[in-house]
């Protein structure tokens, strides 16, 4: 299984970075979300997920470390979460990181907002936003 | 100097030319021109206190959206059918007040309205569990984001969202959105009444940055 690399990019719409790594299971979205086609990027990374959940099996830990997304964006991520507390439920081992700058409480609302959503654990942490 | 039925053009142009007035659009909106005025309110903002200019940023981002997305005037550009609205941002000295108006169908108003007031009914915790019951929702067919922009523009903003609604004779009437952001985050006093737009300000010749109109000429008028 490969990895799933996508370079971040601000132009007309901010592309977050993605890796996902199916060596060790670590995934990792970071940086700024709104797209030209949110259904289809999100949908990329579940497609991956759903293949490793098959197929590698093994523990997953997701790190989100986004500074901006749109409404948009934010539905995506919940189908994302969706997928993790599936596996969760069926057996995985699945930890979630939430880094939200911390000058916006927002984000961190986000966090608070999903857990209740998915009944998925999610860590949070705060970090220093670079300028 | 008039040009036609006392449309000043000097007035005008003085009037987006004051200091206050930070953007000031309409006409059709592209994705690459929502960037475009998207970038330069960031860089604009960032200076002064980045944490409200973020803040405008993403109401701005969701509400320029909402009218790129869903207005019912087209524009014809060549081969594209862009949407028309009109987008202006002011600093009135309390409030950066972000302002979106477009065209939509008569028959979805009393819908629009009643989403509005009940946005403007719930606090901030309810606010926040209506916003998960909307993504939660499956997507409605017209809706091409996640249908959540202004119930995420008054939690962002963390005051009421205003909405004014003009009807015309035909099908269509002109809804026009406005929603107020705190410039200083100290002032503790919730739910102050909507401020209405500056009056008269001093005139001056710099400062005319992002309106659809720079031309070469003095500000003042000649007659």
């Amino acid at each position: 299984m490969d990895n799933l690399e996508i370079k971040g990019e601000s132009g007309v719409y901010f592309i977050p970075e993605v890796n996902l790594n199916p060596a060790n299971g670590h995934c990792k979205i970071s940086g700024e979300s709104y797209l030209e086609d949110t259904d289809e990027f999100y949908n990329n990374i579940i497609n991956w997920l759903e293949t490793y959940i098959n197929e590698v099996k093994q523990a997953i830990t997701f790190d989100f470390r986004l500074t901006y997304f749109n409404t948009s964006s934010s539905r995506s991520i919940l189908n994302v979460l969706r997928v993790l507390k599936k596996y969760e439920d069926k057996g995985g081992s699945v930890t979630v990181n939430w880094y939200y700058p911390e000058d916006d409480e927002s984000i961190a609302e986000e966090a608070e907002d999903y857990m209740k959503d998915t009944g998925l654990k999610i860590n949070m942490f705060a970090f220093e936003p670079e300028d | 100097m008039q040009t036609t039925k006392g449309f000043d053009f000097f007035e005008y142009h003085n009037y987006l030319s004051q200091d206050d007035v930070l953007l000031s659009y309409k006409g059709p909106l592209t994705d690459v021109l929502l960037s475009e005025f998207s970038h330069d309110i960031r860089i604009k903002l960032q200076e002064e206190e980045p944490k409200v200019g973020k803040k405008v940023f993403a109401i701005f981002m969701e509400l320029a959206q909402n009218v790129l997305f869903y207005s019912k005037e087209f524009n014809m550009f060549g081969a594209n059918r862009d949407r028309v609205g009109t987008l202006v941002i002011v600093n009135n000295g309390d409030y950066y007040q972000l302002m979106t108006g477009n065209l939509v169908y008569k028959h979805i108003v009393p819908e629009l309205m009643e989403k509005c007031e009940k946005i403007n009914s719930l606090d901030r915790e309810a606010l926040r569990e209506y916003k998960r019951e909307l993504r939660n929702a499956p997507k409605s067919e017209e809706s091409k984001g996640a249908g959540i922009g202004l119930v995420q523009a008054a939690l962002t903003s963390g005051s009421q969202i205003e909405m004014r609604v003009k009807e015309y004779a035909n099908e269509f009437a002109f809804y026009v959105i406005v929603v107020n952001v705190k410039i200083r985050e100290e002032e503790s006093e919730e739910n102050k009444p909507a401020p209405t737009p500056t009056e008269a300000k001093p005139e001056t010749n710099e400062a005319a940055e992002p309106t659809e109109v720079k031309p070469e000429t003095n500000n003042e008028p000649t007659n």
